[in-house]
């Protein structure tokens, strides 16, 4: 065979190295040549042996002799190895010179496992040669997939995260991407606007504005807040708003924007924020008005004394008027600054002792003593209790039970009788007072203890709506309860639930009757 | 920087101080602690975010955390992926250096993407010879240190290795000495 100009020869060295996986054959298809890689991956392949015995030839077909080889010269012929080790080689045919056949190989490898199991390393490969190659992809797939996974495992326990974060806030929180599709929405915000979950991805933020729009207080300009919100020129404005549905809340909505141009909404609930400084500006004013109010009678009367002629039996009367009004706006003013105190210092300022429980009761009677306004008051201590010690701050639990004391008797009608009663349960000592005043219904009761709140708005009966705020502040940095029941015309029961002293043995172990918490399921029943 | 390399420092901080110290580098370097790509392309600066956090952190110089992770590196490919690949490499340490380039090349060429640095072997003395490191990133050859010192204990061939010449205006490659010990 002769060759023209720039058409290649190779041979020895060059050739083995362009072809490492080759096979020589001569026309009896005897093995009489094998490349170097070849024989490194098949050390099992022996010269002066028939190559078909040596391989299972799938391509070219019907290639069992030397002249039928000649005619698939330079198609593709695949060879399976018939050694230990599996191996596939695939090439083409070709005619040598010297009348030998060449077939010019290379191993089929699916990845670099097959490459080590094999034996073979890059440098057994042509240069040129992609098998090496392909095994690389195939590793950076299955290593491109086990990356997937781990990242969104990784991104799954993440997201599991933040969920549960979220949905720990009363707060809520609403995300949509750039498209203004709903991502993530937690259980505050349905709740707080009302919308089921398994509708809240049909919202889009559209719809979402519109839903919130038609659930706002009539009198609320804006109908499309969210809209508003995103159209605002500072990036994190915000608004307030009143909702009617599902039930009335006052709403701070902030939002942000995202660099992919996705948006999230907060929504906080400060409808009792809103309510606090309603009252608290409701109590600066009746604060003032009740401040007031004895503040001109003393200036009234000690005008009266100073500058008119009085009678001196009448003058007495005048002095003991101001006295008494002056008393009034001391008391007041106490209320508010022992609130004030107690609130700043958590208890700390507290002095808890064991003190007999009868003489505490006892000594807050005394005090009360001409105090009743006509009402008749009732003791029936329990005897088991009577010598029970209490550790508590003596002057102010009897502070508190005074203040029980004198709503009882402020409410309900003049003479009626008012009954102190004692119980014990859960290692604690109740002193109950009861009364058949007008009592509370059941939205007046759950708001008796909020500062401010007076059950009777009319400001016929005299108070701050401190009293029982105070009551609850002083036994509950005690580690006691408060209890009431009530109903309207039925009469009110406060319970002071006090800790026993450690060094006192239990009540109940004094006491015949078992704990009344397991039979009454509102409460202790009264000794 | 490939993905592999932010993720192998992640692997080494998380071997030394658990998850909380990765979050903690992360923080520092200002970097979210969700995972990287291996086959992806970072950008260098971020890489070197992490190793300047991890030296803050762990109070080591620089230079020792290029070179302990340089060598984690080596363990680390070998468990993960490109185990295979590193036994394709050669039969012994001077081998696998002096088939790294063209083993760089057929990644090259596949992934055109990534920048890989250029070695080259030169033999002084049985047992001894200069590792060439040739790359457009600058302050990585405590690293190469580290692995070549992670590639000698994975081929059991205990070695010296330290850099004779570094880079500089004059030379664009950094020239490491490596002497083999006697087991």
């Amino acid at each position: 065979m002769t060759r023209g100009p720039g058409e290649p020869a190779l041979a020895g060295a060059a050739f083995t190295r362009a072809f490492p996986f080759h096979l020589v054959l001569d026309d009896a298809l005897r093995v009489i040549g094998i490349g170097p890689s070849l024989r490194k991956a098949c050390p099992w392949l022996q010269t002066g042996t028939a190559m078909t015995g040596q391989f299972r030839i799938s391509r070219p077909r019907a290639a069992a002799t030397f002249e039928a080889w000649r005619s698939h010269v330079g198609e593709l012929c695949t060879l399976h190895g018939l050694g230990p080790e599996p191996i596939t080689l695939r090439g083409s045919a070709e005619l040598g010179d010297d009348g030998t056949l060449l077939l010019l190989l290379s191993p089929v490898l699916q990845t670099m496992d097959d490459m080590q199991r094999l034996g073979l390393q890059f440098s057994d490969f042509a240069r040129h040669d992609a098998t090496g190659d392909v095994s690389l992809l195939m590793q950076t797939a299955r290593m491109s997939s086990a990356d997937a996974q781990r990242l969104a495992e990784r991104l799954r326990s993440r997201s599991e995260q933040l969920t549960a974060t979220l949905e720990l806030s009363r707060n809520g929180f609403a995300y949509f991407d750039r498209q203004g599709l709903l991502l993530h929405v937690n259980s505050a915000l349905l709740q707080m606007l009302g919308i089921a979950r398994v509708s809240a991805f049909d919202l889009d933020i559209r719809r979402f504005d519109e839903w919130i729009g038609q659930r706002l207080a009539p009198d609320e300009l804006q109908r499309s807040p969210l809209s508003t919100l995103m159209r605002g020129s500072t990036p994190h404005a915000e608004l307030t708003l009143r909702l009617v549905d599902p039930k009335p809340t006052v709403v701070h909505i902030t939002h942000a924007s995202t660099q992919d141009g996705s948006v999230v909404f907060y929504l906080r609930d400060v409808t009792r924020e809103s309510e606090v400084d309603r009252m608290k500006s409701e109590f600066l004013s009746t604060a003032a008005h009740e401040l007031r109010t004895p503040m001109v009678s003393v200036f009234g009367f000690t005008e009266l004394l100073l500058h008119r002629p009085v009678p001196e039996d009448r003058r007495r009367e005048v002095l003991q008027t101001i006295h008494r009004q002056s008393s009034l706006l001391i008391g007041m003013i106490n209320d508010l600054l022992d609130l004030a105190r107690i609130e700043s210092r958590q208890g700390q300022d507290l002095r808890r002792e064991p003190i007999e429980f009868a003489r505490m009761v006892d000594d807050t009677l005394r005090r009360l003593a001409g105090a009743t306004g006509g009402h008749s008051l009732q003791v029936q201590l329990e005897p088991a209790h009577r010598n029970c010690c209490v550790q508590v701050d003596p002057v102010k639990t009897s502070q508190a039970l005074t203040n029980v004391l004198s709503n009882a008797m402020k409410y309900s009608p003049a003479g009626s009788v008012v009954r102190l009663t004692s119980l014990s349960g859960d290692g604690l000592l109740g002193i109950r007072v009861s009364d058949h005043g007008i009592g509370m219904s059941t939205d007046q009761l759950a708001r008796i203890f909020e500062r401010f709140y007076r059950a009777d708005p009319s400001g016929s009966v005299p108070g701050t709506g401190l009293g029982m705020s105070l009551v609850k502040e002083i036994i509950e940095l005690q580690q006691g309860r408060v209890d009431v029941h009530s109903a309207p015309g039925a009469g009110t029961q406060v319970t002071l639930w006090l800790p026993l002293s450690a060094a006192w043995p239990s009540a109940e172990g004094q006491a015949p009757q078992p704990s009344a918490h397991a039979q009454h399921p509102q409460g202790p029943a009264p000794a | 920087m490939y993905g592999l390399v932010n993720r192998a420092i992640e692997q080494l901080v998380v071997s030394l101080h658990g998850d909380a110290g990765w979050r903690g580098v992360c923080a520092h370097a200002q970097v979210a602690a969700d995972g990287f790509v291996s086959m992806h392309s970072y950008d260098d600066e971020l890489t070197f975010r992490l190793v300047a956090a991890v030296s803050t952190r762990l109070n080591l110089p620089a230079e020792q955390v290029l070179e302990a992770f340089g060598e984690y590196w080596i363990t680390y490919t070998a468990t993960e992926g490109y185990g295979s690949m590193l036994e394709a490499g050669g039969d012994t340490l001077r081998e696998f250096l002096g088939n790294l380039n063209a083993m760089h090349g057929r990644v090259e060429t596949v992934f055109p993407h990534l920048q890989l640095p250029v070695f080259r072997v030169e033999d002084v003395a049985p047992g001894e010879y200069r590792l060439y490191y040739a790359s457009n990133r600058s302050g990585l050859a405590p690293m190469v240190i580290g692995l070549v010192r992670g590639l000698a204990r994975r081929y059991a061939q205990p070695v010296d290795v330290r850099l004779v010449q570094a880079k500089a205006d004059v030379h664009d490659e950094d020239v490491f000495l490596v002497r083999e010990l006697r087991a």
